[in-house]
């Protein structure tokens, strides 16, 4: 037996993640050069991820959906509320990795729902006490702003501020618009992210009762730039390329 | 700041509504426990909201992702609870885990596709034997390691490995809709 076969014989063991980090490394090094070992884990990820799709739709009654989500929406308030009191000395070498976790703030969240549904979210930025100008503000850090413009005769008041963000990894356009017509129906507003001559995209949204609006897009699927920004008024939330008018643009 | 929590447990909503059967369809499989499928389901969705590695699109589909941090918490849970030191430092190794194993794929969102591929996973279990179909079990379902398994067994750990490997080859190529839907 050859060492090459042993260690495509530790593939197994190296994909269901049971070696030693040391073990794993040897192994690593091993796959750079060995192409059957590469194409073997290739497809062994494959089947793994179909497996999951082999278990039944459980029975989740809507009381035990509705209580499991207040356990949730209290556990999480608890940990906000955790975080609050570390005072900032102490937080670099001593606090415990676990708090790590916690701090990224949950000011995220939309973000991250943002990324995950299609790409986008629309909130309706509920009707609050003082302008919702107070919440939503281009931080210092904001890597560059744009200006959004109304496009449509019909809606010559709309307006608005996009500006990019680094959110960890990866760069968040936050758009933050007025001015906009309520939407009827179906409608939706939806944004365009052009680059390189294509439209993709960024989301669709609807506004609040004031004719306001705050939107997230993940710019992970333009690599973080783009060339221009563009906003419409679609007739449903559902499409993929432009129908409605540009109400708005850069 | 009242303003962004409204927003984060609007957000939060919606991702619980949308994934929260799935979730919990999971870990019934896996444990077929009620008490335990809610307390995955608690953890994996707090998990979610807190963690600062966050879903990365470019790197696959979301629900993928997802069961994957699913069936870490979960097997991380039954581990526990069969309380073996041999727990993998699941923590770190979560996400990383997670992106790296969920390869893109189409609408696993919608439950029809899901029900497809249901179908079709049924199917290829067909052609496997019943050891096979238990090996997969305690494998992925409930988190036993290769070892663990030779040792409940009696074999070598050389046969488990070769039935495994028979197993995930069979059902791969019983397996049409994965294929294409996954290949870059």
């Amino acid at each position: 037996m050859t060492m090459s076969q042993d260690s495509c014989d530790t593939l197994l063991p190296y994909f269901l993640k049971e070696l030693s980090a040391k073990e794993a490394e040897a192994f690593e090094a091993h796959l750079a050069h060995c192409a059957d070992c590469r194409e073997q884990l290739q497809e062994l990820r494959q089947v793994w991820q179909a497996l999951p799709y082999e278990m039944e739709e459980a029975e989740l009654p809507d009381e035990l959906k509705t209580q499991m989500f207040s356990r949730i929406q209290e556990e999480l308030a608890l940990e906000a509320e955790e975080e609050q009191p570390i005072p900032l000395p102490h937080q670099s070498v001593n606090a415990p990795q676990r708090l790590s976790w916690y701090r990224k703030p949950l000011l995220t969240a939309a973000a991250v729902l943002a990324a995950v549904i299609g790409a986008a979210v629309w909130m309706n930025a509920k009707p609050v006490s003082g302008p919702a100008s107070a919440v939503v503000e281009p931080p210092a850090s904001a890597k560059a702003q744009f200006v959004l413009k109304a496009y449509d005769p019909s809606m010559p008041s709309a307006g608005g501020t996009a500006w990019i963000e680094q959110k960890g990894g990866t760069e968040q356009l936050v758009l933050k618009m007025n001015g906009l017509q309520d939407v009827t129906g179906e409608q939706a507003y939806q944004l365009w992210v052009i680059k390189d001559g294509k439209r993709y995209n960024g989301g669709t949204f609807r506004t609040d009762t004031g004719g306001n609006a705050v939107l997230t897009c993940d710019l992970q699927p333009v690599q973080g730039t783009f060339e221009a920004l563009g906003i419409t008024l679609e007739p449903d939330a559902q499409g993929v390329q432009p129908r409605g008018k540009k109400v708005l643009g850069t | 700041m009242q303003l962004i929590q409204e927003k984060q447990s609007f957000a939060l909503r919606i991702l619980y509504d949308r994934y929260v059967r799935l979730v919990y369809s999971f870990a019934m499989k896996s444990a077929g426990d009620t008490q335990y499928a809610q307390d995955i389901v608690q953890l994996v969705f707090t998990r979610l909201w807190t963690t600062e590695h966050g879903y990365d699109p470019a790197k696959g589909k979301f629900v993928s992702w997802l069961l994957t941090i699913t069936r870490n918490i979960a097997i991380d849970q039954l581990r526990k609870q069969r309380n073996q030191q041999a727990t993998i430092a699941y923590e770190e190794q979560t996400l990383a885990a997670a992106r790296l194993s969920s390869a893109g794929s189409d609408d696993l969102d919608h439950e029809i596709t899901r029900r497809l591929l249901k179908e079709e996973i049924e199917q290829a279990y067909r052609f496997l034997s019943s050891s096979q179909i238990q090996l997969i079990r305690r494998l992925y379902w409930e988190g036993y390691t290769l070892n663990e398994i030779a040792v409940q067994n009696g074999e070598p750990l050389g046969t488990v490995k070769s039935r495994l490997h028979q197993a995930l080859k069979t059902l791969r190529k019983h397996l049409n809709t994965i294929e294409r839907s996954e290949l870059p």
